[in-house]
This record gives structure tokens, sequence and C-alpha cells, in this order.
């Protein structure tokens, strides 16, 4: 089998809140063939994209993150960066997309940023779901398993999905997660608020929304029978969760990272 | 053997190059080669603020600077760097960066622990202004990353060499109190994450023992040549 | 400017040095034996040089010799006329009163709460910026025998002999035995040295130790140790007041103790007062006086406050006819003239050389004896002459990497090695020229093993302590290398266990008063000192002589 190689950026949220996450998705994409290389004394992603046309300040931390990333994709060959958080590979590829839109912007940067080389706009951001639609068939062969009395609803979240420019699957209705586990024949159901927002981070600042948004998406998916929502965001993950604890005993549904399911499915 | 030594004339020793400082705004003429410090202290100056260890150690004299025609604000320690024809320049008499109080023993070596007592650190954009404005030349960006990513050790290993003059918090645009946030870190590492010493906690048992009271005794009665022929006697360990 | 690096003259010199770098690192120097460094120090040590020092001639050592800069502080005026202050309105009414915030006067304050205190019955006032000290300046290390080849009898015999045998010998056994625990105690608070990956320290030697027995934070020690000091007396919320000295003590005129101090805020030209049940003075040391017409390697408020009020009230003075003065200090650039070049160089094997390329002496000697032979080589013509007159001698900095592997001076001598790149000169390629600088002062007002100040007579004055360089006795005629933080921390702690306990046993509140001042006033009118002469000094003045002679008053 030929390797594969990335480049692998994690991100704050997932070094500190999703390391099991982490270390499920890293045996799986070695299996795969995948060798991934974590970026050295990498910097956060920025968190957010900001919408403010004449502040390019708020794009300096992802544009010297994918500067990092063009450092190191010399020493190791590859021109890939994959995320495993959905705000990072937001970011991080809008970022990415503006910056080859708007060539000028990159110029004005630059111009700041005199300490960095310039950015040659030649990273290719990836989500791991993009990564692991690529490699579908790869993931069949490793079932050793059939993961047993599981009902899954799978669960996007907004921000790989939007805006349309760096979507990877249709934002209304998207099928990768779907195809993934149908292919690792584990059960899945129609799930229409699989694109639902979680309440995000309103988290931090009104956890009633979060309650109330999440509340629908957990309710929706045990109506529709289901006992696990895929997910593949730690926000998400925590807002679903938190909402399920303050529902009480109510509702038997676990909130399982995809990755997790497919390690259950190719085995140890 | 001989050796040429340098001879300089007295003259050049009592009339040195001047150049022109301006000294938050007034002109000032001082000898070249001078400190920051010496040479205010040359134009009449006694200084009580923006000075403190004068080696470069306790942060007390940072200093901003321009220089004719240029944008680039330049910063300084006024005790060590020395003067620059045309510079206009200000030592900072203090620079505000109030600390966040906290119980060092009840702490967790938790990344989320810095972000709850300064959560300014999540405004970072990666500017990188304060690593341009750090007199020691740390990497400070890196070690606000650093904690971001939840690398104490890296960070605390980065910004050893701070001197807390606070040019960089003066600087950032995320409005970040590094200095108080760096001794923070390190004390963390010190604490929770260095290895523990070895043979320290031995060494203070067998003193409150009493191993060594009886001779320290002896020791502090002896004559001088009791004393003077021990010292002669010692035999020194060599170098690692 | 800058980053000029050496005049071409004096580059020309160091293929001397390099010519014989070869010879020098596989060969050891010999060490001297006691009488040889006798010989050294009587016939070229500032301490031994004739017409620096007189008698006193007031206050209760009249007769003991000092240096003269020393003698014209304690045979000065008062800052304050005594019939001026009123003492009848207290600013503040403490239990302890901490003078100085260096790692004495940090220590001090943090175990008198340890040792129940309550942290608002504490007041710490300091010169300049809480923290501002000799103390942040301390690069080396600090002695503690905890490797198991070391025992505090080492660093006793270590210590005494270092001191030429003059040092008060309880108090050396204090600061042997505590110091393990101090380290402990640093370790707590998250103090980081430098430590090998199994946890064990990173220990080097230092002048006049026969083991390795330094602990090093980089070369950052004293500032690592400060700030963590500093980080956790702020945690407890103790008042302190920056830019606000004590310039004189009270005394309680029925014991003749002290009973608090007069503040003076340096900004605003206020006087306080200040009533307290213990005091500690932690007010450091003396560089700043140019003790023998020495650049000093001190910070900007060394000017010996606490010697000359502790004096005022009764206090014994040892050992302040010697000084010391620190080997290595910075010969050049100008610039940086006096500034420390730490003796850890020395202690990692960098050599010091003369101007044809030879050593001269073991560069781990005593400083005392290290800095007597540099005297020695310049003043018969083998040092190297700076553009600006200055003399000195190769410190050989490029041999500490060819001895421990490329990188060691970058890691281990940060600072050293930007002080000197900001110059121009880069240490990991070109040794440094070098000479003796004013560095620590030996002696001051006695104190006994609990940090009490001393009478002549042996006995203590009531209510008032000392901790670090201020206080004398323990480092005998000459401190070694790394007992100074040893110094301020052991004695520190002791003064802030011995004021909790004053504190408990001062049921009532002494009285306020200047009164010691009276006696001692008769007694400089008698000698007739001129009445500008004034001390303490607080801050030395480096204004230009031709700003001076123009300088009016009338704002």
């Amino acid at each position: 089998m030929i390797n594969v190689k990335m480049l692998y950026y994690p991100g704050c949220t997932v070094k500190r809140n999703a390391l099991e996450y982490e270390k499920k998705t890293l045996e799986i994409l070695s299996k795969i063939g995948i060798e991934v290389y974590e970026l050295d004394n990498w910097y956060c992603c920025g968190a957010f994209y900001s919408l403010a046309k004449d502040d390019l300040m708020k794009h300096i931390s992802g544009l010297r993150t994918l500067i990092k990333a063009q450092v190191q994709a010399r020493k190791h060959g590859t021109n890939k960066l994959l995320t495993l958080c959905p705000m990072c590979y937001n970011v991080l590829k809008r970022v990415n997309h503006m910056l080859r839109e708007n060539p000028e912007n990159l110029d004005t940067l630059a111009l700041f940023m005199d300490e960095e080389e310039k950015y040659t706009i030649g990273i290719e951001v990836l989500h791991l779901l993009e990564v692991l639609r690529d490699n579908i068939d790869k993931l069949k062969r490793l079932v050793v398993t059939e993961v047993k009395d599981v009902v899954v609803a799978p669960y996007y979240g907004c921000t790989v999905l939007r805006p349309r420019e760096i979507a990877f699957d249709n934002a209304e209705n998207p099928e990768v997660m779907d195809n993934i586990l149908r292919a690792l024949k584990i059960e899945v159901i129609e799930f229409p608020f699989k694109t639902e927002c979680c309440g995000a981070y309103q988290s931090v600042f009104n956890r009633k929304i979060v309650f109330e948004k999440s509340g629908e998406i957990l309710e929706e998916a045990a109506v529709r029978g289901a006992n696990i929502i895929a997910v593949i965001c730690p926000l998400c993950k925590y807002n679903l969760e938190t909402t399920l604890l303050s529902l009480g005993k109510k509702l038997r549904i676990e909130i399982v990272y995809l990755t997790d399911l497919l390690s259950r499915a190719t085995g140890p | 053997m001989s050796v040429a030594l340098v001879t300089v004339s007295r003259r050049e020793i009592l009339q040195p190059k001047m150049v022109k400082i301006y000294v938050m705004g007034r002109e000032y003429l001082v000898p070249e080669g001078l400190t920051i410090h010496k040479a205010l202290e040359y134009a009449g100056f006694r200084l009580i603020r923006g000075v403190g260890c004068r080696g470069g150690f306790c942060g007390a004299c940072a200093t901003l600077y321009r220089k004719p025609g240029e944008y680039k604000l330049r910063i300084a320690l006024a005790c060590q760097n020395v003067v620059e024809d045309g510079m206009y320049l200000v030592v900072l008499p203090y620079t505000p960066i109030p600390r966040v109080k906290y119980k060092l023993e009840s702490l967790k070596p938790d990344v989320g622990l810095v972000l709850k007592l300064y959560p300014e650190i999540a405004r970072c954009v990666a500017c990188n202004t304060c690593t341009k404005a750090c007199p020691q030349g740390l990497q400070v960006m890196d070690a606000i990353q650093a904690i971001k990513r939840g690398d104490l050790a890296k960070a605390a290993d980065l910004t050893f060499d701070c001197i807390a003059c606070g040019i960089c918090s003066m600087r950032c645009p995320a409005e970040i109190r590094h200095a108080n946030i760096f001794h923070l870190v390190r004390r963390i590492y010190g604490k929770y994450m260095s290895p523990k010493p070895r043979h320290l906690e031995d060494r203070i048992k067998e003193i409150e023992q009493g191993k060594y009271r009886e001779e320290l005794e002896k020791l502090k009665q002896a004559s001088v040549d009791e004393l003077k022929k021990l010292y002669a006697s010692r035999v020194i360990e060599p170098e690692e | 400017m800058s980053m000029c690096g050496y005049p071409s003259e004096i580059k020309k010199l160091i293929k001397y040095v390099e010519e014989t770098r070869e010879e020098r690192l596989k060969k050891p120097y010999r060490r001297l034996s006691l009488e040889e460094r006798e010989k050294l120090l009587k016939e070229w040590h500032p301490d031994y040089k004739p017409g620096t020092k007189r008698p006193l001639r007031v206050g209760v050592c009249k007769g003991t010799v000092v240096y003269n800069e020393v003698a014209d502080l304690l045979e000065a005026w008062p800052l304050i006329d005594p019939d001026q202050i009123d003492l009848s309105k207290v600013d503040y009414d403490v239990d302890v009163l901490v003078i100085g915030s260096g790692g004495a006067g940090l220590a001090a304050a943090l175990w008198a709460i340890y040792s129940g205190v309550s942290p608002d019955a504490v007041l710490l006032v300091t010169k300049l910026r809480l923290g501002d000290s000799n103390t942040v300046k301390a690069q080396g290390g600090i002695q503690a025998a905890d490797r198991p080849e070391d025992s505090p009898i080492l660093h006793f015999i270590d210590t005494v002999g270092g001191g030429l045998f003059a040092n008060k010998r309880d108090l050396v056994e204090a600061l042997v035995t505590d110091m393990p625990f101090i380290m402990k105690w640093l370790e707590d608070l998250g103090a980081m040295f430098d430590k090998n990956p199994d946890g064990s320290y990173v220990e080097v030697s230092g002048g006049g130790a026969c083991r390795r027995r330094l602990h090093c934070a980089r070369d950052y020690t004293g500032l690592e140790i400060l700030r963590v000091l500093r980080e956790e007396f702020l945690n407890h919320d103790v008042p302190y007041l920056e830019f606000t000295p004590a310039i004189e003590l009270l005394t309680d005129p029925e014991d003749g103790g002290v009973s608090g101090a007069v503040l003076y805020n340096l900004e605003t030209g206020e006087y306080y007062v200040a009533s307290a049940k213990a005091v500690i003075i932690a007010t450091g040391g003396a560089g700043r006086l140019h003790i023998a017409g020495f650049p000093t390697s001190n910070h900007y408020g060394a000017t010996m406050d606490g010697v000359v009020m502790g004096y005022r009230v009764g206090a014994n003075i040892v050992h302040l006819d010697t000084f010391q003065f620190h080997p290595t200090g910075v010969a050049f650039p100008e610039a940086i003239r006096g500034e420390l070049i730490t003796e850890k160089c020395r202690s990692l094997g960098a050599q010091l050389v003369n101007v044809h390329g030879e050593q001269f002496i073991h560069q781990l000697e005593t400083r005392d004896v290290v800095s007597s032979a540099i005297i020695k080589e310049c003043a018969e013509g083998r040092g190297i002459i700076t553009p600006t007159g200055a003399m000195g001698v190769w410190l050989d900095m490029p041999m500490i990497d060819m001895l421990r592997g490329p990188g060691t001076i970058k890691k281990a001598l940060p600072a050293m090695y930007r002080q000197f790149i900001r110059h121009g000169i880069d240490i990991t390629q070109e040794p440094v020229l070098t000479y003796p600088t004013l560095h620590y002062q030996n002696g001051g007002i006695e104190i006994d093993v609990f940090s009490r100040v001393l009478r002549p007579n042996g006995e203590p004055i009531p209510r008032l302590l000392a901790a670090g360089e201020v206080g004398g006795g323990v480092h005998g005629r000459n401190r070694l290398m790394g007992n100074s933080l040893a110094g301020i921390l052991v004695f520190g702690r002791r003064a802030g266990i011995t004021a909790a306990k004053t504190v408990k046993e001062t049921s009532t509140r002494p009285k306020l008063s200047l009164k010691h001042l009276e006696k001692y006033i008769e007694e400089l009118k008698s000698i007739g000192v001129p009445r500008e002469r004034r001390s303490p000094i607080l801050l030395p003045d480096y204004r230009g002589e031709k700003v001076l002679l123009r300088s009016l008053r009338i704002f």
C-alpha cells in the first residue's frame, strides 16, 4: 500500500477537550495508509472567520498557520493540511479561499508580516470527512465486526458545510457521513436535523439557547429511533451532551464521534 | 614578546563626538556611546522612574523611539542600549499591567486555568507585534500560542528570560497582559510539571535528625589554625 | 554606536588569546596555597590600599575603621530635622514594617505571614519598584549542599575559608543548614531551577567551593527567585508602598528599641509616619557609593540606607572596611562598564588571560584573590587598555562551548550573550574584556542567628531585625559566589519568624520618638560635619557637571 502524507492541524479544542477523538482518528487514518505530520508549534487558527471586509488583521492568525504549513510542506512533501475540528477547517479554508480570490489582501498582509516568508496559496485545507470519503473502499476492507444494536443519526453541524464556497457536500442535505457509516454496515436513519445549529458558542453566553436548539436535535433523533448521534465537532458534542444531561434520564441516546464508530467496526 | 597596546590621546577621551537626541520631544546634545540612561543623566535628568537595576534584568527602563524619516517604532532598554543620533525617545515611567490573584497550591496545571484568569489570550490574532517589540528577543507570540494549545512547558521555556518590561503588553492589539501570564505559567510548570529534585528531601531529613549537629558544633569552637588546616586539606571535586 | 564590537586595535590582540587556547584547554592551572593567597591580597586587593579608609568619629562604633565613602555617610546629618516631624499623627499603624523589597524583604514579609502575622498588619516599603534590588541581578546561582557527595560541613568550611576566617560562625551554621530547606521552599513556590531529566539539579562549581554546589536558573537565578517571591507576596495582598523609602528609624525612648520609621514619598516629597512592633531592615547593599572609585555591578538604589539608619539607633558595625570587588566586571564596551560578567562563566570553564594570552590565575579561586590577580596583571602592564582609558584582561568565553559543547553559552548564559551582542560582541566567538567591579558589601550591621540587630555589647536592639546584604557577619571578609542569594533567603526567613514572635510578645505599642538623633547630632556638631553632607542619600546623583553648576532650585 502506498502511503499518503498529510500535514495535520489539531487546533486548541481538539487538544484540550477531544483527545479521544484525535486518537481514534489518527488510528483509523493510519490503518488506511495516511501518514500524518502534526505541524510543529502550531498557532491558533483564529477561531472565527472575520466577516469585516476592512479588518484584515483578524485573518493573520489563519494566514500564519497556512504559512507554517507551507514551510513544513516542503519538509514532508505534501501540501495537504488535515483538520478535525470544523471550526478550524472553516477558518483556515475560508482564509485560503479569500486570499485566492483577493490576492491584494495577501499583499497587504505580507507587508505587515515582514518576518515571514510569502504565502503562495498552495496549501489545500481538508476536513477529516473528505479524507474518509475519498478512502471509502479502503475503509470497507477494514471492517472486522458488525456494529450491532446501533442506530445512528448522523449530525454534521454547520461549519464544514457553510458557506457554500468551502463546502464539500450539499449544505442542505449532506450525505458524506451517511455514506461512510453505511459502507461500514452501520444502520443510519434519515435525519432532517443533521445540519441544524446546536447553539454553538451560545454555550458561553446563553445556555438556554443551546438547550433549546440541541434539545430539538436530540428529541428528533430519539423519535426517529436513533440511539447514537454521530458527530465530528467537539463543540457540537459538548452542547448535545450538556443538553442531554439537563434533560435528566429522559432520552436513551449517546453522542459519539464518527471515528469512534469506525473504530468499533474496524477493530483494534 | 611585545604587543602593541591601544593608545588613545587624552583629547579624544575628553572630547567625545556629540549626538542629538530628542527626550520626550526636547532636543539635547549628548556624547556618543552613552547608554540612554547615562545620556539622560548627562543632560541633567535625575532618574527616579524608568530606572532600576541598570543591567538589563529588571525591566524598569522600557524605552520607545523613532528615528527621523522612519515609521518604524523601535524599542530599547535605557540601561543597555546606547543613544543614536536623531532618536526621538521616551523612557516609559510605568506600564499598567494589573495582575490577577491566584493560589498556586490549589491550581491545576491546565490551559483552561490560564484562559480563565486571563481570558484575553483568546483574543490573540497572531500579529506578532509582541515578538517584534521584545527587547530580550523572545518569541512572545509563540509563547502565547503555546499556552493556547496547552503546551505550558514550551511557554515556560520560551518566556524564561522575560524581564517583564511590559512593552509587548503596551503594543498588543489584543491587550494581553503578557508578563503576568508568563509568571503564572512558569510557576505552574515549576511546581507541578518539572521533575522533582532528587536529593533534597534526604538532606533535609538528615539535617532535621541532627546528623551534622555535633560536627558543626566542633567547627564553631575550632581555632582559626584548625580551620585553616581543614580548609587547606579540602579535596576539590573536579569539574564535570 | 550600538553594534560596533571591538575597535580594530583591540581585535588584533584577540589572536594571542586564540593562540594559547588549545594548550590552556589541556592543562589545568595550579591553585594557590593559603600563604600565596594572603600575599596576593595584601599586595593588590583594594581593601589593603592605604588612604581609602578612616576610623569613625561619631556613633556607637567610634574608632572602627571603615571605607571613606562609608564614613562620609555615617558622619552625615539626617535628612530630617527632628523638630519638623509631627509624630503625633501616625499614617501607618502596623505590626511588622519591612524596609526593602529584594529577596530578603520579600522572604521576611512572607515568613512573618506564615508565622501568624496577618497580611494586612504588614507594611512593606521600597525605594523604587517592588522587587528592584540586587537580587534580580544575581546571575550565577545559589549554594545549597544537597548532593550526596556534598555536605553542610563542607559548605561551612568553604564559606569560612572564603571569608578569611572572620565570619560569625553561628550565622554560617544557620546558612548551611537552612539552605536545603530553602531550596524545598522555592520548589514549592514553583521556582524553575536548571535540572537534569531525572530531576537532579544541574550543579556547577563556584569560586572557592570544593564541591559542585551552585544551583542556577540559566543566568537569571536571582530574577527567577525574586519574581516567584514577588508573585507570592502579591497573592497575599500585603500592603506595600513603592517609591517610598524609609529615611529614619523611630525609637521608643524607654528602652531605646525601634518603634517605626519615617517614610518619604520620592515623587511628592511628602513624609509619612509608620509605627510598628517589629521593623525589618532589608535595604541591600552599597555599590552606588563607588567605594575606592570603582564602577559597580549594583542596582540603582544600592546606597547603604539601612546601615545609616541602623547605625543611628545604635547598631554595631562589622566588616565595613572590606568590600567585594567582583573579579569580572565589564571593562569594554564603556556603555556598560562595571556591569557584571557572572562567575558562572568561569564555573563553566572560561579562563582569565592577559594581553600575551597567558593564564595568570586559576579561574575558580575566591573572588578577592581573582580580583587581586587581575588588578596586578593590569598594574604591571599585562592588561589591555580600552579606548576610554580603562583597563582589563581577557575572559576567554569561547572556551565554554569548546569544553561543554556548542550552544552551551546561549543556553546557560543567555543574559551574558544578550549583554554583549547588543554591543556587537559575540561571546561564543570572542573573549571579553573584564576588570573588577564593586559588587558586594561583605559586612554591615551585625545580626545574630535570629536576624536581630545587635549593639556593640552584643545585646539585641529591641524590635529591630535585619536581613540580606545590609546585615553583617555571615560572609566574613569575602563572600563566596552563591552565598548571597542563600543569605537573603535564610536570614530573610529568620527575620520574618522573629518578627512574628516579637509581635506576639509586644502587647503595647511602643512610643515613637527621634530621641536617638539628639546625641548623634551633638556628635556631628562637635566634629564639624558640613551641613550639606546628609544621609541616607537614597539615590546616586550622576547628573552632568555642566548642568549642576547652573542648577537653580526655584520650582
